[in-house]
Parts: C-alpha cells; structure tokens; sequence
C-alpha cells in the first residue's frame, strides 16, 4: 500500500479490533479522516481514559474505574446470593434478562489445563476468600455449558462443598426458547431429557 | 508437490480446539482411521456460525477435510450420533487422556486399535460408579502398548522365572521387572509383583494397588515425555486448597 506513513499507521491499529480486516480497517481511517475528525479525536481521548481508568472490581473481579464497582457497593443486592460467570458479557446479560437480585463473581475466562490455565487463573483464591467470608449462602453458577465451563463449574462446586452453609445451583441448560426440536444438536436434547422436569 | 489429503466423513474426536481469527478455530483431531489430524475449520464460532454439531472435545464427529500441508481445512463436519456427556467429575480425565494424545502420537499415525481403547475409556469414565482412576490405568497401559513400549508383565527381565504375586520387582523402563530381594536402594521404581500381575489382568479393585500401578505409569510415560510435566495433571490438582 502506498498511504502515507501515518495513516498506514491507523489502519494498522485499527485491525485490533475484532472482525477488522484490511479493508474495512482503510475504510475506517479514510472515514474518520475524511469525515469524522471531531468525533475521532473524542474516540482517541475516551480510548486513552479508559484504558488507563478501568481496571478491575476487587470483589467480583468485573471490569470497573472505581476499586469497587457500582454493583458490588449497591446496598439493594441481596449479597448472599453469587453468581459466577465467565466474562463481564455474561454480566451485563444476566442482568437485563433475569430479575437476579444478587452479586456476580467474573472469573474472565474458563479452566482450561491444555492452555495453560488454571485456578489462579480464573481468580478462584480470590473466590475462596469470598466464600470465606461467611456473607454468602447460595452460588449460582453460570458458566458456559461447554466442556471447560463443566469443569469450572464442577471445580467451583466442590470448592463451595468444603465450606458449611452454602449452596451451589447449576442454571439449567436445554431446548432454547423458540427452538424446534429437530434443529437441536444431540448434545443440548440429551441434556434436556436428563434434566427434565416434573409439571 | 504433498498429496492432497482429502478425506470424507472421518470418524472421530476433538482432543482440542483454540480460537483462531475471529470466527475460525484449530483443531486438533483423534480419528479413527487417520490418527492425529489437524485442521483449521473456518466460520464456525461466533453468533452467526450455524453448527449442526457441537465442536468440543468428547463429542462423537463426522469430519471431511481438504489440504496438503500438516494444517490440513475442514471441509464439512457432522455428528455422529451419542454423545459422551462427562459429568463434572470427570472432564479433566478425559483432558488428561487427550493430552497424553497430543503429546505421544504423530501426527497422520493410524492407531484404530487405540482409538477403541480410548472411547471405551470415554464410556466407561460416564459411569461415575467406577473409580476414574483404575479407567486411566488401563488407558496408560494400552497406550504404551500401542505406542510399541508395552509393559512385560510375564516373567521376571533377568531370570525369565514367572512374576510371584509375592515377590518385589524393580522395574527397569526397557527390561522390564527384575526381582529385588533385599530392598537396597534401586534406580527404578519398586513394585510388588501383586501389582504388575494386577495391572496385567486390568484388576484395580485394592486401593494399594491402584496406588503403585500410579507410581509406574508415571515413571513409564515421563520416559517418552521429555521431562515437561503433562499441563492437565498439574494445573488441575494445584491448588486442591482453594
Ligand atoms: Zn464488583
């Protein structure tokens, strides 16, 4: 490519972005260059602040600029529930689509021995403490129902079985709302039927 | 100019999968008819991926793949039938046995008699009933067998006497057991001949035994390991203390 240097540059960068290739990178750039000044030097200062403010909740681990996040210092939670999920998404999907009243745990990220990650990993000392701590009576784990998040999940349960008092519930895993059976991989129907439920 | 691998509705598992790009993931496949296989199977993460099939590790697949070099492209993917939902418990024996895949085979090495090995140590790793730990056991013990480093279980190395159940045994990792009458101190491991006639008949019911079948397992398979511990055994048991 024959751009000028600099803007090589921002095409270049721009391509960390998920799902940026080359071209709509170049797009991007001659965009913000050609039309968008303004609202690219916003993008720009916003970026920086963020990146250099938010860090992470030292409670539940979620992303957050302040030490303890909104969530975890809201004196409306019920703070003996604990949900644990994999990733701040989950969070934020939890919490538009259910009425949970609770807290959160973010492990950001899964067990998974054959890459080299394990418990400390995924912050389960920090999750021992907090189980600990006595303030919590039921975790609920929502991690992924893939094969790693079964794992963590199961981990998590034992870790929460050593401790008096607490109870841990698994969210239930199945046919999703609007799906006809037949288009329902093997896996996800025999998980249904083995968790099915009396009416 | 490499042959063209290409290959139609391949019976097998994934042993591993990481994210590649955005929507792609390299896998690394055990089937039964062409071993180890790796692949780059494209589009299929992501919300937009339709998958017929769940692409995870002890899922029973259908692959058809295209390609010359090493990394060959998955053409087509399909279920095929059964499922080997693991329960918690047992997810990290079945990495385990995955692992010890990755790491001891070649890649493009057909070893269909192992494959029945290993989903028979899939199935039986379901039943939560049975200890996981006598399922490995004999998982290791055919695997070396496969891999040509099969244990002799027959008679003692040095003397070609039977093995007595009463005896004690250091077993030298070429040779195999050697009887060791006084317990001076040896550079093999020492085991007693209940256990090696034990692991010959795939009888772990005695918890003793269990335990030196272990001790010999490990030291046979850290000889074809090139001292880098095995990831699946060490992460997971970490931090039991949490
Ligand atoms: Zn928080």
């Amino acid at each position: 490519m024959s751009f000028s240097p600099l803007i090589n540059q921002l095409i270049e960068a721009l391509r960390c972005l998920p799902g940026v290739g080359p071209k709509s990178a170049q797009r991007m750039a001659f965009y913000l260059l050609d039309r968008e000044r303004e609202g690219g030097r916003h993008l720009a200062n916003t970026l920086l602040e963020a990146i250099e403010k938010v860090g992470h909740c030292e409670q539940c681990r979620n992303l957050s600029e302040t030490p303890v996040c909104q969530l975890c210092a809201s004196d409306s939670r019920d703070r003996s529930l604990l949900c644990i999920v994999e990733t701040p998404a989950d969070v934020h999907a939890i919490a538009q689509a259910t009425e949970y009243k609770g807290l959160f745990f973010v492990l950001m990220g899964h067990l998974s021995p054959l890459d080299g990650i394990g418990p400390l990993d995924i912050g389960l000392d920090k999750l021992g403490e907090r189980l600990d701590s006595g303030e919590i009576s039921e975790v609920i784990l929502a991690t992924n129902a893939t094969v790693e998040g079964e794992a963590t999940a199961h981990y998590i349960a034992e870790m929460a079985a050593r401790r008096e008092g607490i109870n841990v519930s698994r969210i239930a895993q199945g046919v999703p709302m609007g799906g006809e059976l037949e288009y329902v991989n093997s896996s996800t129907l025999s998980r249904a039927f083995l968790e099915r439920h009396r009416l | 100019m490499p042959a063209d691998h290409r290959q139609h509705l391949q019976y097998g598992f994934i042993l591993h999968s990481r994210p590649y790009r955005d929507t792609s993931s390299l896998l690394e496949i055990f089937t039964r008819d062409g071993g180890r296989v790796s692949l780059v199977a494209r589009g299929v993460r992501g919300s937009r991926a339709r998958n017929s099939a769940r692409l995870e590790a002890f899922v029973p697949l259908l692959f058809s793949w295209a390609g010359r070099g090493e990394l060959r492209t998955m053409t087509a993917v399909e279920s095929a039938g059964g499922v080997f939902t693991l329960p918690g418990s047992r997810i990290i024996s079945g990495f385990y046995m995955n692992e010890l895949i990755l790491r001891l085979l070649h890649r493009d090495d057909p070893h269909p008699e192992l494959f029945v090995c290993y989903e028979r140590a899939l199935q039986a790793l379901l039943d939560e009933s049975r200890p996981q730990e006598a399922v490995l056991r004999r998982y290791e013990r055919e695997l070396l067998d496969e891999l040509g480093y099969g244990l002799q279980l027959m008679e003692d190395a040095h003397s070609g006497e039977p093995l007595h159940a009463d005896s004690q045994y250091c077993y030298h990792p070429e040779q195999g057991p050697i009887q060791q009458p006084d317990r001076q101190q040896a550079d093999y491991p020492l085991i007693s001949g209940r256990t090696l006639l034990a692991i010959r008949d795939n009888d772990y019911r005695d918890p003793q035994i269990l335990r030196e079948a272990k001790i010999l397992m490990r030291f046979l398979l850290s000889q074809h390991l090139d001292n880098r511990p095995l990831k699946s055994r060490e992460l997971y048991w970490q931090s039991r203390d949490l």
